[in-house]
C-alpha cells in the first residue's frame, strides 16, 4: 500500500511538473494566431462602441481590405470581416451583435461570394458543430487554437455556468490542443486591432470542390438558410435605412479560371437580382468578377497590405462612391 | 462510437462499474448487451449481421462436432464458411468484382458497362467473420469443443473492445475466459490503464498528426516534390503504425481492465530487420490466422509433397489474401503482390546475405553487428514505407505517379515550406523519437506489459508525461481509427 501511495504521488507530481513546463513554455512563446485574436478583439472592440460608417462583412479573404476608401466624404470605415466566416449566418450574427451596441452604419459591405449562402451556420467548419448556432462564446472559442487553458482563465467563461459547460463539451469535440504553444504567427500576418484589417496567411493549397460532387452541389447553391439569414439582415438593414452593397471581392486568378469553368453563378445572379428589385434602394449588387495577379497575394488567396489598399481605393471605394450616388445617400 | 470520444470516456467507466457490480453468472449479458451498443453506435441495422454470423455458427459448430461422418461435417462447415465469406463478399468484394470484370473485358475490347451497387460496408466485419471462422474450423480439426452458451459465443463474436479492428482472437484463447469469474484487480486497472495512455498517446499525439501531413501529400500528390513524396510515404508508414496499434493497445488494455486477455497484436514491427521478420511482428492477429487456418488449409500433409516452389507459391498467395483483405481495390492486390516479392526474396536471399555477412566480418566485432543490424532496420522500414503507397494510393495510376515522383526526384511544392508543416513535423519527430525509445528498451518482451520493463519509480514519471503530451498536442478531432474502413 506504501508503495501504491509512493508511485501515485510520484504520478502526480510529474503531471503537474510536466503540465507547469508546457503552460511556462506556452506563455513565454507567441502562440496566438492571428485568427484567434481577431475574433476576441473584435468582439471586444464592438463591445466598447465603434460606430462606422461603413461595415465590412466577409471571410478571412476580405479581412486584408483597407479601410482607407479614398472616397470624398472620408467616411469612418471598420472591417468586420474575420477567418472562418464561412456562410451567411456568422456574418448577419457578427453584423446583429455589432448592432447591439453600436448605431446603424450607413453601408454595410456583405462582401461575399456564391459559396457563403450554402447551408453553413458555423464559423467553422466542423462535423460536430455544422448545424449548430455560434454564440459569443462561439466565436470566441470555436478555434482549435484556443485552447483550455485559454477558456478557463478568461472571465467570461466564468460568468456563465450553463454555457461554460457548453463551451467545455464543444471544446473537448473539436479538433486541436488543449495547451497551444505549437502555432506561432506566420510570417507576414499582421491584425491591426484599430480598423479590423489583418493580413492573413494560411498556406492551404487551392481546393476547389466540383459542383457535380455531393459537397459541391450543396457548396454551390443559394441555400434556405443563407437566404433567411441574409433577408433577415436586410429586413434590419432596410428599417435602419442602411445600404447593403453585395460585392464580390477581387479574386486570385487561379480561382477566377476555376470559377469561368464552373457555369454555377447563373442562378445565383438571379437570386440576387430578385432581392434587388424587392429591397430597391437598400440593396446593390456588385459582382462582376475581377481577377489580380498572384503578387497581391500573401499566400493563395488572401491579400498582402499593399493589395488590401488598392483593392479599397480602386475597386470597393468607387463603388460605394456609386452606389451613394444612385440613391442620393450620404455619409453626412 | 470512437474510442477517443466522450461518450466512450462514459461507456467503458459504466460497462466496467456494471460489469463487477453483476453477479458472475450474468456478466456476459452485461458485456454482450454493451458490446452491441457499441456497435450499434454506427449502423444498428448491421447488427443483424453480427446476430446472423453468431447464430449460424453456433449451431453450424454443434452439429459439425456432433457429426457422425466427414460428409456431413464437411457440410455443416461449408454452411458455417458461406455463410460469413458469403456476407464478406457480397459487402466488400461486390462492387470490386464487377470493376474487375469491366477492367478485364476493357483488356480484350469489350465495352462493357457492369452495374454498381451502392452498399455501405459494416464496421469490423473483416475482423469478426475471420473470427467466427476460425472458431467454425477449430471444431472442424477438432481443436476445442463447440461453445454450450450461445449467449457467451455471441460475446465471443462481439466482445466490443476488438469487435471492430481486432486483434483477431481465436475461440481457444478468448471463450474459457468468459467461464473464469473475473476479480476487480488494481493491477490490472494500472496495467490497461498504461495500454490505454500509450494507445492514445500514439493515435492523438503521433498518427493524427502524421495523418496531417500524409493526407495533405496524398490528396494531391502531383503536385510535389520528390523529397516531399518521400516523407510523404514515410509520415504515412508512421500514421498507419501508430494508429492500428493504437487500436489494439486501447482494446487490449479495455479488456484488461475487465480481466480478460487478449493476444498481442504489434511487437515493435519497425525494429524488424528483414520483411519476413517484420509480418511476424505486425497484425500478428491477422498472420497467425492466415499461418494457422489458411496455410494449414493450402498446405498439403504429404511432407515429400512440400516442396520449395509450393511453399513460396503459398506464401504469395498468403500475401495476395492479406491484400485483398484489406480493402476491394487493385492497389491492395499490388500490395498483396509487393509484400509476397520481398518476403519469397528475402528468404531465397537470406543463406547468401548470412555467408556475405559474415564473408565481409560484420560478425567480427559488435558495432559492426549493431551497424548491420541498424542498416537492415533503415532498409526494411524504407521498404514498407514504399510499400505504403500501395495500401494509401487511391489508384494503381496513382500508386505509378508517386514512385514516378519518388524515383525522379521530380520538382514540385515542399511539404516543409509552410511554417505551420514545420511546426507539426518537429512535434512529430520528437514525440516519434520518444515512442521509439520506448519501443527500444520493450522490444524484446511483450508488447502487453511494455511498463513493466522501466523501474517502478519511472513508471509514473513516464505515464505523467505521456497523458500530458496528449493532452498538450493531442489532435483531438474524432479522427476515425484508420483501419475502421476495412
Amino acid at each position: 500500500m506504501r508503495s501504491r501511495i509512493k508511485y501515485g504521488v510520484v504520478f502526480v507530481a510529474a503531471l503537474i511538473f510536466f503540465h507547469i513546463i508546457g503552460y511556462a513554455l506556452r506563455t513565454i512563446s507567441e502562440n496566438r494566431t492571428l485568427e484567434t485574436r481577431v475574433y476576441r478583439d473584435k468582439l471586444q472592440k464592438i463591445e466598447k462602441g465603434i460606430d462606422a460608417d461603413v461595415i465590412i462583412l466577409g471571410d478571412s479573404r476580405s479581412l486584408g481590405i483597407s479601410t482607407d476608401l479614398d472616397i470624398s466624404q472620408q467616411p469612418e470605415v471598420y472591417n468586420l470581416s474575420a477567418p472562418g466566416m464561412a456562410g451567411t449566418y456568422p456574418m448577419v450574427y457578427i453584423y446583429e451583435k455589432y448592432l447591439d451596441s453600436n448605431t446603424a452604419p450607413k453601408v454595410v459591405v456583405f462582401s461575399a461570394d456564391l459559396s457563403h449562402f450554402k447551408n453553413e451556420r458555423a464559423v467553422f467548419k466542423s462535423e460536430k458543430n455544422e448545424v449548430s448556432y455560434p454564440t459569443m462564446y462561439d466565436l470566441f472559442y470555436a478555434s482549435r487554437y484556443y485552447s483550455l487553458s485559454d477558456i478557463l482563465s478568461d472571465h467570461i467563461f466564468w460568468a456563465d455556468p450553463v454555457l461554460a459547460v457548453k463551451i467545455l463539451y464543444k471544446k473537448a469535440s473539436l479538433k486541436g490542443s488543449y495547451i497551444h504553444f505549437k502555432r506561432a504567427i506566420p510570417e507576414g500576418q499582421f491584425y491591426d486591432d484599430e480598423h479590423g484589417v489583418g493580413f492573413f496567411r494560411k498556406d492551404r493549397r487551392w481546393e476547389w470542390t466540383d459542383r457535380n460532387t455531393e459537397e459541391g452541389s450543396k457548396q454551390f447553391a443559394v441555400s434556405p438558410s443563407g437566404d433567411k439569414d441574409f433577408t433577415r439582415l436586410l429586413e434590419s438593414a432596410k428599417a435602419t435605412d442602411t445600404k447593403v452593397l453585395v460585392w464580390l471581392p477581387p479574386l486570385p486568378s487561379k480561382f477566377m479560371e476555376v470559377r469561368d469553368k464552373a457555369d454555377v453563378y447563373t442562378e445565383y445572379e438571379a437570386y440576387l437580382s430578385e432581392l434587388q428589385r424587392l429591397y430597391p434602394g437598400t440593396l446593390r449588387v456588385s459582382t462582376e468578377p475581377i481577377s489580380v495577379p498572384d503578387d497581391w497575394l500573401i499566400d493563395w488567396q488572401h491579400y498582402n497590405r499593399w493589395a488590401g489598399e488598392r483593392v479599397s481605393k480602386e475597386f470597393l471605394g468607387p463603388v460605394i462612391q456609386e452606389f451613394l450616388n444612385e440613391v442620393e445617400g450620404s455619409f453626412n | 462510437m470512437l474510442f477517443h470520444s466522450l461518450e466512450f470516456l462514459v461507456f467503458f467507466p459504466t460497462v466496467v462499474v456494471l460489469f463487477f457490480a453483476t453477479p458472475h453468472a450474468w456478466r456476459w449479458a452485461v458485456l454482450l448487451l454493451a458490446s452491441y451498443g457499441f456497435y450499434m453506435s454506427w449502423q444498428p441495422e448491421y447488427a443483424l449481421l453480427l446476430l446472423v454470423s453468431t447464430v449460424v455458427d453456433f449451431y453450424a459448430a454443434k452439429r459439425i462436432h456432433a457429426a457422425e461422418t466427414m460428409v456431413k461435417r464437411r457440410l455443416w462447415l461449408a454452411l458455417s464458411l458461406s455463410t460469413n465469406l458469403g456476407m464478406l463478399a457480397y459487402y466488400k468484394y461486390t462492387n470490386f468484382a464487377f470493376r474487375a470484370f469491366d477492367d478485364v473485358s476493357e483488356l480484350f475490347g469489350f465495352d462493357y458497362d457492369a452495374p454498381r451497387f451502392d452498399i455501405i460496408l459494416p464496421i469490423g466485419i473483416s475482423f469478426y467473420t475471420f473470427q467466427t471462422i476460425s472458431y467454425s474450423l477449430d471444431i472442424f480439426w477438432k481443436r476445442r469443443k463447440p461453445e454450450p452458451h450461445l449467449g457467451r459465443f455471441a460475446l465471443y463474436v462481439s466482445f466490443f473492445p476488438q469487435l471492430v479492428a481486432g486483434p483477431i482472437e481465436r475461440s481457444t484463447k478468448l471463450l474459457p475466459q468468459f467461464s473464469k469469474v473475473q476479480t476487480f484487480s488494481y493491477n490490472r486497472l494500472l496495467s490497461g490503464s498504461s495500454l490505454i495512455v500509450l494507445g492514445f498517446f500514439k493515435k492523438l499525439v503521433i498518427g493524427d498528426r502524421a495523418a496531417l501531413l500524409a493526407d495533405d501529400f496524398y490528396a494531391n500528390p502531383e503536385a510535389y516534390s520528390g523529397g516531399s513524396a518521400l516523407i510523404g510515404c514515410v509520415l504515412f508508414a508512421i500514421q498507419i503504425y501508430c494508429d492500428f496499434s493504437a487500436y489494439s493497445d486501447i482494446a487490449i488494455g479495455c479488456a484488461k481492465i475487465l480481466g480478460f486477455d487478449l493476444m498481442e497484436n504489434f511487437r515493435t514491427p519497425y525494429f524488424a530487420k528483414s520483411m519476413p521478420e517484420l509480418w511476424r511482428r505486425w497484425h500478428i492477429s491477422l498472420s497467425t490466422w492466415l499461418r494457422d487456418y489458411l496455410m494449414k488449409a493450402l498446405t498439403p500433409n504429404d511432407r515429400k509433397k512440400r516442396t520449395r516452389l509450393l511453399s513460396n507459391l503459398t506464401v504469395t498467395i498468403i500475401f495476395i489474401a492479406v491484400g485483398v483483405w484489406h480493402g476491394a481495390e487493385w492497389t491492395f492486390v499490388a500490395f498483396g503482390f509487393y509484400h509476397a516479392f520481398l518476403v519469397v526474396g528475402c528468404t531465397l536471399v537470406s543463406p547468401y546475405m548470412i555467408r556475405f555477412r559474415k564473408a565481409a566480418g560484420f560478425e567480427s566485432a559488435p558495432w559492426l553487428r549493431r551497424s548491420w543490424a541498424f542498416s537492415a532496420m533503415g532498409v526494411t522500414f524504407m521498404l514498407w514505407s514504399l510499400g505504403s503507397v500501395f495500401f494509401r494510393a487511391q489508384t494503381i495510376e496513382e500508386s505509378y505517379l508517386i514512385f514516378w515522383k519518388l524515383f525522379s526526384w521530380a520538382d514540385g511544392i515542399n511539404i516543409y515550406d509552410s511554417l505551420s508543416n514545420q511546426v507539426e513535423l518537429v512535434i512529430l519527430v520528437i514525440s516519434y523519437a520518444f515512442l521509439i525509445s520506448i519501443e527500444y528498451f520493450t522490444r524484446l518482451g511483450d508488447s502487453r506489459t511494455w511498463l513493466e520493463v522501466f523501474r517502478p519509480i519511472y513508471r509514473p514519471v513516464i505515464v505523467a508525461f505521456m497523458i500530458f503530451a496528449i493532452h498538450a498536442f493531442g489532435e483531438f478531432g474524432a479522427e476515425p481509427f484508420y483501419y475502421f474502413q476495412f
